[in-house]
């Protein structure tokens, strides 16, 4: 039987990975600035340049993680009784673990007395790695939305939790 | 069940704990000494992990009640007894193509009746819903408002020698 609705449970576990993006989310954009700028002191020469690789990262990754979560969960090749469900929620578990490893080594940076290329490498490489994971978390738990309910009122609640757990 | 005014409860004390780290990795941010600030990362990336851990394994078991794939509906002729006889090859390639994207967006007559939603009260249930939706939203969008005017306060204070704070200001302003 197609699934409408969702249970109070199952809503709450949608939204708890928005608890965990948000707990990570706001301790990164609050202090990854005042540690690169402040405490390991990029040259602003190496800071542009992450910046400009990091954006460009950002803009390409939606639609690449996108593209790939989107093939692997109507994979070919997939058990008959295989269900999209089932790869988002093992992207969502492993991308998680990914995460908060690349949440992790942030806050691990060279010496301020080290060189330049090692403290902009290390900058560019942790916010393309953090946002990749955030990306590759976040598209799968988008699209999950769709697939655990398709009800209106479904949907709205799972959006309820979301919107609570991320403020 | 929870009722209403539970769900919301444990929402709240669950948003407040997010908002928490925040205040956490501001007591314990030194820059010149980073070990306790790492500990503090440590603790919130532990927490977050839990959490898709949970949503994992939840959103995993409760897969097996949904379906592989969904049921589409029988759709009735699309073609007229009027049409023009000379233009029916091209009406019947656009008859099966509206078909098409009809059957790709139907839902099971049995889904419905699952269901017990009469596809004729769609609107009223819409704006009931939408309703419901927006007083949800409305109420966020104060936590929002206060968290965030929170946020650009510490950013302000924090780094206000500097152009950074602007920098700060616009990626949280886009987020």
């Amino acid at each position: 039987m197609t699934k409408f609705s969702v249970t109070t449970l199952e809503a709450v576990a949608f939204g708890a990975t928005m608890f965990g993006s948000a707990c990570i989310n706001n301790l990164f954009v609050t202090y990854y600035m005042d540690l690169f700028c402040g405490v390991v002191s990029v040259s602003s020469g190496w800071f542009f340049v992450a910046q400009i690789i990091f954006m460009l990262w950002n803009a390409l990754n939606d639609f690449v993680f996108g593209w790939f979560s989107d093939k692997e969960a109507s994979g070919k090749g997939a058990k008959p009784k295989h269900h999209p469900v089932h790869s988002r929620a093992r992207v969502i578990r492993n991308g998680g673990v990914l995460w908060g490893i690349a949440f992790m080594l942030i806050w691990y940076p060279p010496d301020a007395s080290a060189p330049d290329i090692w403290k902009g490498l290390h900058f560019a490489l942790s916010l393309c790695m953090y946002d990749g994971m955030l990306s590759y978390v976040e598209v799968n738990h988008s699209a999950l939305l769709a697939e655990i309910c398709t009800s209106s009122s479904g949907r709205a609640t799972c959006n309820m939790y979301v919107l609570l757990y991320i403020s | 069940m929870w009722s209403s005014l539970s769900t919301y409860r444990y929402s709240a004390i669950f948003a407040v704990l997010g908002s928490v780290s925040s205040y956490f990795g501001h007591v314990y941010w030194n820059g010149s000494d980073l070990s306790s600030f790492r500990r503090v990362c440590f603790v919130v990336s532990l927490l977050s992990v839990a959490s898709f851990l949970f949503t994992s394994a939840v959103i995993s078991k409760a897969a097996p009640a949904l379906e592989p794939e969904a049921t589409v509906v029988e759709l009735a002729p699309l073609s007229s007894p009027q049409t023009p006889s000379g233009a029916q090859p091209q009406e019947a390639g656009a008859t099966a193509s509206i078909r098409q994207s009809r059957a790709k967006s139907a839902v099971s007559p049995q889904a419905y009746a699952d269901n017990a939603v009469d596809p004729g009260s769609d609107i009223t249930r819409d704006v009931s819903t939408l309703r419901q939706f927006f007083s949800q939203v409305l109420l966020c969008s104060c936590v929002f408002i206060v968290s965030d005017i929170h946020a650009h306060l510490l950013c302000f204070r924090r780094c206000s020698d500097s152009g950074t704070s602007w920098f700060l200001l616009a990626s949280n302003v886009s987020k």
